[in-house]
C-alpha cells in the first residue's frame, strides 16, 4: 500500500503543478490561453487532496494538538486516551462519511458536467465519499490496535518522553539526505 | 443558537485536547449544530467541496512541493557558503548565517520546518566547532526557521488571505517587514550572546583566493537564489498567480536538483511528492471541516455576537489587542499555524475591523503569534524538530530559546500590534 500512495501522489502533485505550467507557458509565451485545462486540473487536484488526507489517516499523522498526553505518565493511561480519542473519531468520522455519502447520491442524481469539457464532474466529487469511507476503516484500524495492546495487559510502565506533533517526523527526508554533506565557513 | 455555537466550539476544544484528529474535532463541531441547532449538513458539504477546488488553495501544495524539493536538492550547503561570504568573518558571524539562511529558504519554501531541517544538520556541528553551545547554536536555527513562516510566500498568508477574504499578495506582504525586523533582531541577539562563547574563528584568507572563492560560491549559489527571484518577481511583476508561481517553481526545482545540486534522485523526488501530498492533504480535509462550520458560524451572525459580547467587557482599542495577541500566543502553543489561523481568523476579523484594524494588519498580528506556536511548547514542531536534527535533549533548548524569543521576537509581535506601517506600509508600495 505504501508504493502505492507514494507513486500515486507523487503522480498526482507532479500533474497538478503540471496543468499550471502549461497553463502559464501558454498565456503568456504563446499568448493563447487554454480553454478547458482549468477543468481537467480540477480532477487530479481534488483527489490529491482528498489521497493526502488518507494517506495521512493510513500513516495516523493526521494533525492533532495532543495536550492532555502530555501530563499523562504511564504508557496504560496514553493508551486508555488513544482507545477514548479514536473511538470518538470512528464516530464522528462515520456522521461525516454518511453525509459525504449523501452528497454523492445527490451528484450521481444531478450529473452535472464541467461548462467547456462537457467532464461529469462526479469524476472527483466521488473522492470525497470515497476518501472519508476509507479513512473512517483506517481510524477503526488503529482502534482496534489500540485496543488489541490495552487488552494485552502487563502493568503500567511510566513514560518520561514528551509526545511530538506529527509535523516533525514528515521532514525523516531530508534529514537523511543530508548526512553525509559537510558546511565549512 | 448562539449557545449552541458556544457548546460546538467547546466540544471542539475539548476534543482537540485530548487527541482527536483537528478534521474531526471540527466535525465534531458540526455534529453539535447539525444535531442540536437547525444547520444543515446537506448544502454544506457540497458548498464546502466546491470550495476546496478554488485555484487559490492549489498554491498550498505547490509551495510545499517546491520547498521539499529544493530542500533535498542540498541547496542548503551553497546558500549557507554565500550568506557565509559576507559575515562569516565576524565574531558571531556564524549565527548570523543562520539567521540570513533561515530568511532565504522562507523565501523558497512556505514551511516553518524547511529551515531547520535543511540548514541545521549542517551548520550545528560547524556552530559547535566554532565555540558555540550545542544547544544555543539548535536553537537559534528552530527560532530563526520561523521566518520560512513570515517570509513570502507562506503558506499560513495563502490560509489566512482565503479563509478572510483578503489579497493573498497583500498578506504575503504583510508579513515580510515583520519577518525582516525579526531576522535582524535575531542577528543582533546572537551577536551579543557570542561575546560569552570562546569562539575560535578561522584565519582570514588571503585577499586574491577569498575573491576567487566568492566568485565560486556565488555561482554555486546562483540557482537557489533565483528561485525565490522567479516566485516572487513572478507573483509581484504581475505575471503569475500565487497557484501558478508556485508550479513553475516546482517545475524548476526539479531540473535544478537533479542536474544542478544533484541531491533529487529519483527516489527523493517520489518521497517528496508522497511527503508533501500527505501534509497537504492533513491540512485540507481540516480546511474542509473547518471552513464548513465557519460557513455555519456566519449565517448564525456568531462573529457578530462574539463582537457584541467582547464589547460589553471593554471597547479600549489596546486592552484588546493585548487579549487578542494572548489568546493567540495561547492557541499557538496547542495548535499548528495553519489550524490556529482557520480557528480564529474568521470569528476574530470582524472584531478586528470594528476598532480598526485592517485585514493586512491582522495577517501580520496572526502571522507573527501563530509562527511562534512553532517554538513554544507543547506543540512545539520546529523546536522539537530542532531537538532532532541538534540531539539536543529538549529540555536543554527551552532557556536559549525562550531568550530568543524575549529579545528577538516578542518586541516585534508587539510593534506589529502597536505600529500599523510595520505591516502596511510594503503592501501600501505595491498598491494594497
Amino acid at each position: 500500500m505504501e508504493t502505492v500512495f507514494r507513486y500515486t501522489l507523487t503522480l498526482l502533485i507532479t500533474i497538478v503543478a503540471g496543468f499550471q505550467a502549461v497553463q502559464v507557458v501558454s498565456r503568456y509565451v504563446f499568448e493563447t490561453p487554454l480553454m478547458g485545462l482549468e477543468e481537467m486540473a480540477l480532477i487530479p487536484t481534488m483527489w490529491l487532496y482528498i489521497l493526502g488526507a488518507v494517506n495521512a489517516s493510513r500513516e495516523n499523522t493526521q494533525i492533532r494538538a495532543n495536550v492532555l498526553e502530555v501530563f499523562l505518565k504511564t504508557d496504560r493511561a496514553r493508551r486508555w486516551l488513544a482507545v477514548v480519542s479514536e473511538t470518538i473519531s470512528l464516530i464522528i468520522s462515520g456522521w461525516l462519511t454518511w453525509w459525504a455519502w449523501d452528497y454523492f447520491k445527490y451528484a450521481r442524481r444531478v450529473w452535472k458536467e464541467s461548462p467547456t469539457l462537457y467532464i461529469p464532474t462526479i469524476v472527483y466529487e466521488s473522492a470525497l465519499f470515497l476518501g472519508l469511507a476509507v479513512m473512517t476503516l483506517y481510524v477503526g484500524w488503529y482502534l482496534l490496535k489500540h485496543l488489541q495492546a490495552l487488552l494485552a495487559g502487563g502493568e503500567a510502565h511510566r513514560v518520561d518522553t514528551i509526545p511530538e506533533p506529527v509535523e516533525v517526523t514528515e521532514f525523516e527526508l531530508l534529514r537523511e539526505q543530508q548526512k553525509g554533506e559537510k558546511f565549512h565557513g | 443558537m448562539v449557545e449552541i455555537a458556544i457548546l460546538a466550539f467547546a466540544v471542539l476544544v475539548i476534543l482537540l485536547t485530548i487527541g482527536v484528529p483537528l478534521p474531526f474535532c471540527f466535525g465534531a463541531g458540526l455534529m453539535v449544530m447539525s444535531l442540536l441547532g437547525d444547520a444543515t449538513m446537506k448544502g454544506t458539504m457540497l458548498w464546502g467541496f466546491n470550495q476546496l477546488a478554488t485555484p487559490v488553495l492549489l498554491a498550498v501544495p505547490l509551495f510545499v512541493f517546491a520547498g521539499t524539493l529544493m530542500s533535498v536538492s542540498g541547496i542548503a550547503g551553497s546558500l549557507l557558503r554565500f550568506v557565509n561570504l559576507f559575515v562569516g568573518r565576524i565574531r558571531g558571524g556564524l549565527g548570523v548565517v543562520a539567521s540570513v539562511s533561515c530568511a532565504i529558504i522562507g523565501a523558497i519554501s512556505g514551511s516553518g520546518l524547511t529551515g531547520i531541517a535543511a540548514i541545521g544538520p549542517l551548520l550545528i556541528p560547524e556552530m559547535e566547532r566554532q565555540g558555540y553551545p550545542r544547544a544555543y547554536a539548535t536553537a537559534l536555527i528552530a527560532n530563526s526557521s520561523i521566518l520560512g513562516l513570515l517570509i513570502p510566500p507562506s503558506v499560513t498568508m495563502i490560509v489566512y488571505g482565503w479563509v478572510t477574504e483578503t489579497s493573498i499578495l497583500a498578506s504575503f506582504l504583510a508579513t515580510l517587514g515583520p519577518g525582516l525586523l525579526i531576522m535582524l533582531n535575531f542577528s543582533l541577539v546572537n551577536l551579543v550572546m557570542a561575546r560569552k562563547f570562546p569562539l575560535v574563528l578561522d584565519d582570514p584568507k588571503p585577499f586574491n583566493e577569498a575573491i576567487r572563492e566568492g566568485a565560486a560560491r556565488t555561482v554555486h549559489a546562483l540557482p537557489a537564489l533565483l528561485m525565490p527571484v522567479i516566485i516572487l518577481g513572478g507573483i509581484y511583476g504581475g505575471i503569475m498567480t500565487p497557484t501558478e508561481a508556485a508550479a513553475i517553481a516546482v517545475i524548476y526545482a526539479i531540473p535544478v536538483g537533479f542536474m544542478i545540486y544533484k541531491g533529487l534522485t529519483w527516489r527523493t523526488f517520489i518521497e517528496s511528492g508522497k511527503e508533501s501530498a500527505t501534509a497537504v492533504g492533513a491540512i485540507l480535509i481540516m480546511v474542509l471541516f473547518s471552513l464548513m462550520l465557519s460557513q455555519i458560524y456566519v449565517m448564525e451572525d456568531i462573529p457578530q455576537a462574539l463582537v457584541d459580547a467582547i464589547f460589553e467587557i471593554t471597547t479600549d482599542k489596546v486592552l484588546l489587542l493585548i487579549m487578542i495577541n494572548l489568546f493567540l500566543f495561547l492557541i499557538g502553543m496547542v495548535v499548528n499555524d495553519v489550524t490556529a489561523i482557520i480557528l480564529t481568523a474568521p470569528l476574530l476579523l470582524p472584531l478586528m475591523a470594528a476598532i480598526g484594524v485592517t485585514p493586512i494588519q491582522f495577517a501580520a498580528i496572526m502571522g507573527v503569534n501563530t509562527a511562534m506556536g512553532g517554538v513554544t511548547p507543547p506543540y512545539a514542531s520546529i523546536l522539537y524538530m530542532g531537538a532532532r536534527i541538534g540531539k539536543v535533549p529538549f529540555t536543554q533548548l527551552i532557556k536559549p530559546a525562550m531568550i530568543l524569543l524575549l529579545f528577538g521576537y516578542l518586541p516585534v509581535v508587539v510593534l506589529v500590534s502597536v505600529w500599523p506601517d510595520l505591516s502596511e506600509y510594503i503592501p501600501g508600495l505595491f498598491g494594497y
